[in-house]
């Protein structure tokens, strides 16, 4: 009986090692389990969901009487800079004005203007193929979110996934929540009066407060229970 | 002094192989016409163990093997291969001499860099070496396909060797089979005056040069100033696939003779003569960083052929590269550098397609009060300022929302009362304003008719929370954009 046991377990090992060499990283959701989330040094969305993750989509839901996206925006840049990377902003309506943007240096900064919604999500498709870009932005926040929904879920997911194989932090902007694919799902919140106008930077920053929507976080091992989608990962 | 040969044993039949996407792996044997008969010329491994051996008729070739693939001789690939071998001994030896096609002689060479032969597994390179040239040439007699080279110290090493490869003529070959002697310890055994008395100065030469007596000079070959390769095909290309196959062949031995004389690739010229004398259609590459990397200088001319669609077929290929001395640098570790400027390179070329050049780049704001007034820069061309952060100036303070602007604004219908507006509708928005900031007035450029602006903006807050700027230029106003 013991004899059938180990020829039992060494088959199995000799089939989890086959399966392994085919499916690769596929079957193994070590990466998913680790996680690393980049802070925005931005309270309001550090505090509460700790930061923005890496090698997942975030979405950043952007209404149109809302403000504190240009925040998040000058966040990442700042972030790319303390990175020491680059970062890709692929700007879906041409909307980015650098002179109000708060960012002094725009060096990490490369910015692609598109006029339509497919044009930027062709672009974002190039540049995240690209490793010499770790942070991607793409504003679709000034069109119809119809539109994006429209298109095919297999596009956000083959996102997902390019983003997951560079690691890329790859956050969009939308009118309205777009993304199937996302794992975080922020929303700004209602602008404030114009009286904020007013208001430095610093402090617009430390009083955003975004909504989250959804935060996929991955699942953390079952107790006792086999490790991975098909329990390859122990093994 | 250590002198190693580099030899490819049945060098037309390895040709053919060079020059072929699909080489098979079955028996090969090469022919030739001689006297109106086709004989074999020379033959692969696999042939050899079907029975097959040079010499032989076509027929009965093909009655020991029938299934024996015959190929004919390459003038054009023995060049190419030709042209490799010594690409690759000049990366190893700037003391390099091109003793016979196919076959090359090298002084005091360094290791062998594995990387010669794994970018062309179907080449048979056979090294040996020793303290002669011509010990070193018989040595490669001593190995096998796939194996390191071997180094021999004397003439005693080689005292296996068949007596083929002392090259001695036919009948004296004969001679000595009938004397019992096969290898070349038995004729190295021999006294020289008799073999000298006998044989003539043929056999005598072979005896002097398995003695390793003499050490016969190099003519040492000049390596190439110029970095061209072509190749005029002998028969026309439809399709990218082969063109590729080609390409890399032809970048493999320029990446190596650039490697040989401590060079990069600052560009290329590609050109592909066309069927029926249409004219060539030449591009010439500038690389974004100078590189030898056979993977880089193909990928760079792939992105572009990737779309090309020509005319006509194409019937020769000819690469010239421009070279540039190299010139090792240090990475910052402070500044942000470009991971693979290649491949950013060829992301640029696609958005370029997608979107334009003149829609990518790092933003720069113009010196200018003139709004929206931005110039796009190459990303890497901007520097951050040099120099102690504590002497530079300080930081601008920012105040407010960024804005997201309309390009090109938007026509927007103003209400105006007391010279402030009041309500605002347009296409995007619509609402009465609630409250009110400005106006601002700008103007510039005064000195330029043609250049001479001037505007008044205010920001305004709907009764929905929306926050806008307008511009009103004349008598028009527009909505510049809306701030986030």
């Amino acid at each position: 009986m013991t004899n059938h046991r180990q020829a039992a377990g060494g088959g199995r090992a000799a089939v989890v090692a086959e399966l392994r060499e085919r499916a690769g990283g596929a079957l193994s959701p070590a990466a998913l389990r680790e996680e690393k989330r980049f802070s925005l040094a931005l309270p309001g969305i550090d505090d509460v969901c700790g930061g923005i993750p890496a090698g997942a989509l975030t979405e950043v839901v952007v209404p149109p009487a809302s403000a504190g996206s240009g925040l998040i925006l000058e966040a990442l840049v700042e972030l790319a800079r303390r990175e020491s990377a680059y970062l890709a902003l692929v700007d879906g309506s041409d909307s980015f004005d650098p002179e109000t943007s708060g960012l002094e240096r725009l060096e990490q900064l490369f910015w692609v203007r598109c006029s339509r919604p497919e044009q930027a999500v062709e672009a974002a498709d190039i540049l995240l193929r690209d490793s010499n870009f770790r942070f991607h932005v793409v504003n679709l926040s000034h069109h119809d979110p119809g539109r994006l929904r429209k298109m095919p879920g297999h596009v956000w997911y083959r996102f997902q996934r390019l983003a997951g194989q560079e690691g890329a932090v790859v956050v969009f902007f939308s009118a309205a929540a777009s993304i199937p694919s996302a794992r975080l799902r922020l929303s700004c919140p209602a602008g404030g009066g114009i009286e904020r106008m007013d208001w430095p930077r610093e402090r617009l920053a430390a009083g955003l407060r975004v909504d989250v929507l959804r935060d996929h976080r991955p699942a953390a091992p079952a107790k006792g229970g086999k490790d991975g989608l098909l329990g390859l990962a122990a093994s | 002094m250590a002198y190693w040969v580099w030899r490819l044993p049945d060098f037309g039949l390895q040709a053919v192989r060079y020059a072929d996407p699909n080489p098979g792996r079955g028996p090969e044997a090469l022919t030739v016409e001689r006297a109106r008969r086709t004989l074999l010329e020379a033959c692969n491994e696999a042939a050899r163990a079907d029975g097959v051996a040079p010499g032989l008729s076509v027929s009965r070739a093909l009655a020991r093997c029938p299934g024996l693939r015959l190929v004919s001789r390459s003038v054009s690939a023995e060049k190419r291969l030709d042209a490799w071998l010594r690409a690759a001994a000049w990366r190893h030896s700037p003391y390099v001499e091109l003793t016979r096609p196919g076959t090359v002689t090298l002084r005091d060479p360094v290791p062998f860099l594995a990387d010669t032969v794994s970018r062309v597994p179907e080449i048979d390179l056979r090294r040996g070496g020793g303290p002669t040239p011509d010990l070193a040439e018989l040595a490669t007699g001593l190995t096998r396909a796939g194996e390191p080279g071997i180094r021999v110290s004397g003439p005693e090493a080689l005292d296996r060797l068949p007596l083929a490869y002392l090259g001695l003529p036919p009948e004296t070959e004969a001679v000595l089979e009938s004397w019992g002697l096969r290898d070349c310890g038995a004729f190295r055994r021999l006294s020289r005056e008799q073999v000298a008395g006998r044989m003539g100065r043929a056999a005598a030469g072979a005896w002097d040069r398995l003695s390793g007596r003499e050490v016969r000079p190099l003519r040492i070959a000049a390596p190439p100033r110029r970095f061209v390769a072509e190749l005029a095909l002998e028969y026309a290309i439809e399709t990218l696939e082969p063109l590729l196959f080609i390409l890399r062949r032809l970048f493999d031995e320029l990446s190596m003779a650039l490697e040989g004389a401590v060079k990069v690739a600052a560009a290329i010229h590609l050109r592909l003569a066309l069927e029926n004398g249409h004219p060539p259609y030449v591009r010439t590459f500038r690389l974004p960083e100078p590189t030898c990397r056979p993977e880089s200088l193909l990928r760079t001319v792939y992105t572009v052929l990737e779309t090309l669609r020509l005319e006509h077929r194409v019937v020769g290929v000819a690469l010239r590269i421009v070279p540039a001395p190299e010139r090792p640098r240090q990475r910052d570790m402070l500044s942000t550098e470009l991971r693979d400027s290649h491949r950013f390179n060829e992301t640029l070329a696609c958005l370029a397609a997608l979107v334009g050049p003149e829609a990518l780049g790092t933003p720069a704001c113009r010196d200018t009060h003139r709004s929206d007034a931005v110039v796009l820069r190459p990303l890497g061309s901007v520097r951050p300022p040099a120099g102690n952060p504590e002497n530079r100036s300080p930081k601008p303070e920012y105040r407010g929302y960024s804005l997201d602007r309309f390009r090109p604004p938007r026509r927007v219908s103003v209400s105006v009362r007391a010279g402030r507006p009041r309500a605002v509708e347009s296409a995007f928005c619509r609402g009465r304003v609630v409250a009110a900031r400005g106006p601002w007035h700008g103007s510039g450029e005064w000195w330029e008719r043609l250049r001479y602006w001037r505007e008044v903006e205010w920001d305004v807050q709907l009764e929905n929370g929306m926050l806008l700027r307008l511009v009103r230029t004349g008598g028009d106003w527009r909505l510049a954009g809306i701030y986030r």
